[in-house]
């Protein structure tokens, strides 16, 4: 009967399991082009241009730009060329803008990086924009002043239309920010009146307290938060992106996810996307 | 095509030339022997014995119903029977006349003498057609160091060259570099879909239950089909004929209880088995107040296993036999207001008739029932899930044994199947409206097939199995197939649907089957073999992980029948008057149509749509030499055995089209068994393992997007994990049972005395005294504390203004150094 405690002592040996750093020697990678780029519909285009970075050495933040890069787009009648601008709104604050194609929803435009010697295009549409209904905030409980950005709207009836969610806290957040969860389509939706919610999208360069990782609540926003927020329409390459994007980033450091391979429009060899938005904006306002 | 064609010419005509022999040969003057071998000590029948007669040095084996039979020209022979762990048995006979002739073999009751009869022991290794086949024991793997103290026959067989591990926790095997829904895994006929516990930790076979294992990775005989790799075929023991017995074990983590016993003593018997595992519930009281396990949170398993038999006369006995098991996993997280709810498992039912027409042909029917489901339910705030997948066969077949002479065994039969198939179906409603996954989608098929093989004696040199199978497949409505567009929307834009029982897709081919034994002398002889596969049903994966998750799906117009041929070349050796077993084998496999999730899938892009829309096509090959040598008898005996090989697959719309080695590609494989009985008290039993680490897709680089670092994954399956070692140990002491009686006898004088009662009335119990026997295993698990890699994963670290960030490779490992101890008894 004394051996009644290994009864209880080995079961729980079974239900720890363990991680450990191991080395892996990890060649080749690097050399590509990284185009972020969109096109909204009544702004002029954006495109960031970096390369990429093989995972065998830490990252600096100066190999990784490209300063010197051709970049145009065309809107099928006229091309322009964009221009290094500092951009403090941005995720790198340095980025190529346009300034006399304007984004027009319904049209399609192409995008040509020519860089490091590698020329790379690619094709984006613009959707004609879909308004939410209404916007509000709503506590999560038990919380009673944090909660989640909701919104309610009318999916139009017929498959394929595709959306990606921004949203922006005015003085707290330099630019809009899309939380996880932000892009998805009408493939179970379609035709509905539905109502989504979305976190907080958190700025991963940002500095401030509530954004640090150790925060359980950085995902809520607060009662007295004003929340802009810019909903827009994707096309389906756009989507494939964003979808999976952000599913790369939840499998980052999650020892069961499968690896994503992350599904780029860019042509060319190069790797991310050439985005056109088809937005609107709304405001939540305040709650006292 | 043309060279398919010549080798079914080929085959045909090899069995069109048996067939002639066999009836030319029966003209003379011949009679038969027949009967049935089975264990006296429990009536159990007795699947592969040896049946020799001396005098024609020729001979058989008994069928899975423990039936033999010979023809043989009017003489007096010597029949030997002989089985490993029991003593052999001889008789003389006259044959003159057809004759029954029923043995009951003792078993050994000490393994360690070696003195069996010299001369007569099984050279089968040597003298079989059989390539590539391997039958276990229960009593050997019973001997085998026991993870957890759980007897386990899948985690046996990839001790054996040319089965791989897929590693801790990963259930599925793989065979000659085919994949885990490349093995037909049948219980009692009845086919397993799922055949593991607890993300591979345990297989679904209870050892307490099973009375053979019977594992075919190469030269799969015609009367099994379905499968490109392997057949395992198990068998249920069918229950003591003699008298009741229970037999059980506590350990650990589960327990387990037998029972079984004469329905009508030598006529019937059944019998039945369960177990379960408790780690939940010796958990929970130890878990703090408020944490998931105390609300219900936990995990367990359990299976039940009942079989009875029943001889209505001499030429006719029935089987029913069933099993379900299930894996039930909770999960609530009060605090984050989450909810899982998931569970899995097999149910299979078999109801069997055996006739002997004459004492040369044997008849089995059997009608089959199978079925594997998943079922998950997810909650969280604002959102509920529930998954749903499985698949269910119902299946009637009738298979015939024919011994026209002694030079021959013929089978034949057909076989057909009702598929009913569930990829994962969903049901899902966010923040109270419900989302629209489309209804339930079910997919039918019919499967059937035609066999014949002879395995014969073409001269005394040359023995010859052929066999040829045809096989016929056919998916039926109800079903609708969507086309989806894959540029502008990928959703479906056009919807084809069929009625209830209208064909929607049907496939059908011949399959060839050939293997050559040529005996070189008595000691050794050299096997080949040629066979060709269709296969029906496929198992689709998005993990690297086998998972309970992943759904079978049949061929359909777009997923065409996977094709396998392979090609075997084996030296097979006994030394030692057949002491010892040795084998070298080569194969080479050529895979067609194989199956693989197109790059960039998500695990929702299934819903609303076919499954196979997402699947993408190619092939796959694979080659290796297996290196086995066994030591049967003995107080030292064991085995060891190494496998070289390399598994390849390409296709267009993977890696750029470049070849990659497939996940569970290992070039290098070993394992040592190794047993030492001590003495009747204690045994002793080692396992030593190496594999390769299996192959994965690792990151090469990362880029910034949206204000994060991505990953860029390099070629497909280019990287290994860190290799996989292990080394197990265990001892089993098994206390004299006279010294327990007495013990006992004791302690119930004690008691008598402090009743005040007549102490000269003590008596044990007869039955309890003369059966009574128990044991205690003692295992480690791990015992050099190797951390093997379960998973291997990329995390990044570090930040990018302060220039240090960096990707980190991780793995998990599951067990470290485990000790256990299990209590065995039987009464």
């Amino acid at each position: 009967m004394k051996k009644w405690f290994l009864f209880v002592l080995i079961p729980l040996l079974l239900l720890h399991s363990c991680t450990e750093n191991i080395d892996l020697t990890i060649i080749g990678g690097g050399n590509k082009v990284v185009i972020e780029g969109s096109i909204e519909n009544g702004k002029p285009a954006e495109v960031i241009v970096t390369r990429n970075s093989p995972v065998s050495k830490p990252v600096k933040l100066n190999n990784i730009l490209i300063l010197d890069a051709q970049v145009s787009i065309s809107n099928g009648s006229s091309t322009e060329t964009l221009t290094l601008m500092i951009d403090s709104a941005s995720s790198i604050p340095l980025v190529y803008k346009g300034s006399t194609i304007i984004g027009v929803a319904g049209q399609s435009y192409t995008l040509t990086v020519v860089a490091d010697g590698q020329t790379n295009y690619a094709v984006t549409t613009i959707p004609q924009p879909i308004a939410l209904d209404s916007v509000w905030w709503k506590a999560d409980p038990p919380h009673d002043s944090l909660g989640y950005a909701w919104a309610r709207f009318t999916d139009p009836s017929g498959i394929g239309n595709a959306y990606r969610w921004f949203a922006k806290r005015p003085k707290k957040d330099r630019r809009y920010l899309a939380p996880l969860g932000a892009t998805f389509d009408d493939k179970f939706i379609d035709g509905k009146n539905i109502d989504i919610f979305n976190l907080r999208g958190i700025d991963p360069t940002s500095t401030s307290d509530e954004d640090k990782e150790t925060k359980e609540d950085r995902f809520y926003y607060k009662k007295t938060d004003t929340i802009y927020i810019k909903f827009c329409t994707i096309d389906y390459a756009t989507l494939r992106f964003y979808e999976t994007y952000e599913t790369a980033l939840q499998s980052n450091g999650n020892p069961f996810a499968s690896p994503t391979s992350i599904q780029s429009n860019i042509k060319g060899g190069g790797l991310g996307i050439w985005a056109g938005f088809g937005a609107t904006f709304d405001t939540i306002m305040p709650k006292p | 095509m043309k060279f398919i064609s010549v080798k079914y010419l080929f085959v045909c005509s090899v069995l069109l030339l048996g067939v002639v022999e066999s009836i030319v040969a029966q003209e003379k003057n011949k009679y038969t022997i027949s009967g049935y071998v089975k264990d006296v000590s429990n009536g159990e029948y007795s699947i592969g014995s040896n049946v020799f007669i001396k005098e024609l040095k020729k001979g058989t084996t008994t069928n899975q119903y423990g039936f033999f039979s010979i023809t043989a020209e009017q003489g007096v022979y010597t029949v030997v029977v002989s089985y490993l762990g029991y003593n052999s048995t001889e008789k003389k006979i006259t044959l003159d006349k057809n004759t029954t002739l029923n043995i009951d073999l003792a078993p050994t009751v000490f393994t360690t003498r070696e003195v069996e009869i010299t001369g007569e022991r099984n050279d089968k290794n040597v003298s079989s057609t059989d390539v590539g086949a391997i039958k276990l024991d229960m009593a050997e793997i019973k001997k085998i160091p026991a993870f957890m103290g759980e007897v386990d026959v899948l985690k046996t067989i990839q001790l054996l060259p040319g089965v791989k591990s897929a590693g801790d926790g990963n259930a599925g095997f793989y065979v000659r570099g085919g994949g885990p829904d490349q093995n037909l895994i049948l219980l009692d006929e009845a086919v397993v879909y799922n055949a593991s516990h607890l993300l591979g930790f345990f297989s679904v076979f209870n050892g307490d239950a099973v009375k053979s294992i019977n594992l075919i990775k190469g030269g799969m005989p015609a009367q099994y089909g379905g499968r490109l790799a392997s057949v395992l075929d198990i068998t249920l023991k069918d229950g003591n004929s003699k008298q009741f017995h229970a037999n059980g074990g506590i350990g650990l983590i589960s327990s387990r209880l037998t029972l079984e016993g004469p329905i009508k003593k030598d006529t019937g018997s059944f019998i039945i088995s369960a177990r379960r595992t408790y780690i939940d519930a010796v958990a929970r009281p130890f878990a703090k107040a408020g944490s998931p396990l105390k609300n219900g949170s936990g995990y367990y398993f359990y299976d039940l296993n009942a079989k009875v038999n029943y001889r209505l006369s001499q030429k006719d006995r029935v089987f029913a036999s069933g099993y379900i098991g299930r894996d039930i996993l909770h999960f609530n997280d009060k605090s984050a207001q989450f909810k899982i709810n998931m569970s899995w498992g097999n149910s299979t039912a078999v109801v069997r008739w055996n006739h002997l027409f004459n004492d040369k042909l044997f008849m089995n029917t059997s009608a089959i029932f199978s079925d594997y489901k998943f079922l998950l339910d997810v909650e969280q705030t604002g959102f509920e899930l529930k998954l749903f997948s499985g698949i269910r066969d119902w299946n009637a077949k009738v298979d015939f044994g024919y011994f026209p002479t002694i030079r021959h065994q013929i089978k034949f039969g057909a076989n057909y199947v009702f598929h009913t198939f569930t990829p994962t179906s969903v049901s899902a409603k966010l923040s109270g409206t419900d989302l629209d996954f489309g209804p339930v989608k079910r997919i039918f098929a019919h499967e059937s097939a035609v066999y014949f093989s002879d395995d014969f004696e073409l001269t005394n040199r040359i023995k010859i199995h052929a066999g040829l199978r045809y096989s016929y497949f056919m998916q039926v409505g109800p079903f609708d197939r969507y086309t989806t567009d894959p540029i502008n929307t990928g959703q479906v834009v056009d919807t084809v649907h069929y009625t209830a029982n209208q064909k929607v897709k049907n496939y059908g081919g011949l399959e060839p089957r050939l293997n050559v034994r040529y005996e070189l002398n008595s000691k050794s002889s050299v096997k080949a073999s040629y066979t060709y596969n269709l296969q029906y049903v496929h198992l689709a994966s998005l993990s690297a992980l086998s998972l309970p998750t992943d759904t079978w799906v049949p061929s359909s117009q777009l997923v065409q029948p996977q094709k396998g041929t392979q090609y075997s070349l084996g030296y097979f050796r006994n030394f030692k008057e057949n002491g010892y077993e040795s084998s070298v084998e080569t194969y080479y496999k050529d895979m067609r149509n194989q199956i693989e999730y197109k790059e960039g899938t998500l695990p929702w892009d299934d819903a609303n749509n076919n499954a196979d829309n997402q699947f993408t096509f190619g092939k796959g090959w694979a080659y290796g030499v297996e290196f086995f040598l066994k030591k049967k008898f003995g107080k030292f005996n064991g085995w060891i055995g190494y496998t070289l090989s390399y598994t390849k697959r390409q296709f267009p719309g993977i890696n750029l089209g470049k070849v990659y080695y497939a996940k569970y590609d290992r070039r290098h494989d070993a394992s040592i068994v190794l047993n030492y009985d001590l003495n009747k008290k204690w045994t002793f039993a080692t396992v030593w393992v190496y594999a390769t680490g299996n192959a994965i897709t690792v990151p090469v680089s990362y880029y910034f997007i949206d204000g994060n670092f991505v990953t860029e994954y390099g070629d497909r399956n280019a990287f290994r994990m860190p290799a996989y070692h292990r080394m197990d140990v265990s001892a089993t002491y098994t206390p004299d049972r006279n010294k327990i009686i007495e013990r006992r006898k004791q302690r119930m004088v004690k008691r008598y005395e402090k009743k005040g009662k007549d102490i000269t009335t003590v008596a044990v119990p007869k039955k309890w005294a003369k059966n009574y026997e128990s044991s205690w295993s003692f295992s480690v698990f791990n015992v050099y504390n190797r951390h093997n890699p379960y998973i291997v994963y990329f995390a990044t670290q570090g930040s990018l203004l302060k220039g240090d960030y960096k990707i980190q490779a991780k793995q998990m490992y599951l067990f470290p150094i485990l000790p256990s101890i299990t209590w065995n008894f039987k009464f």
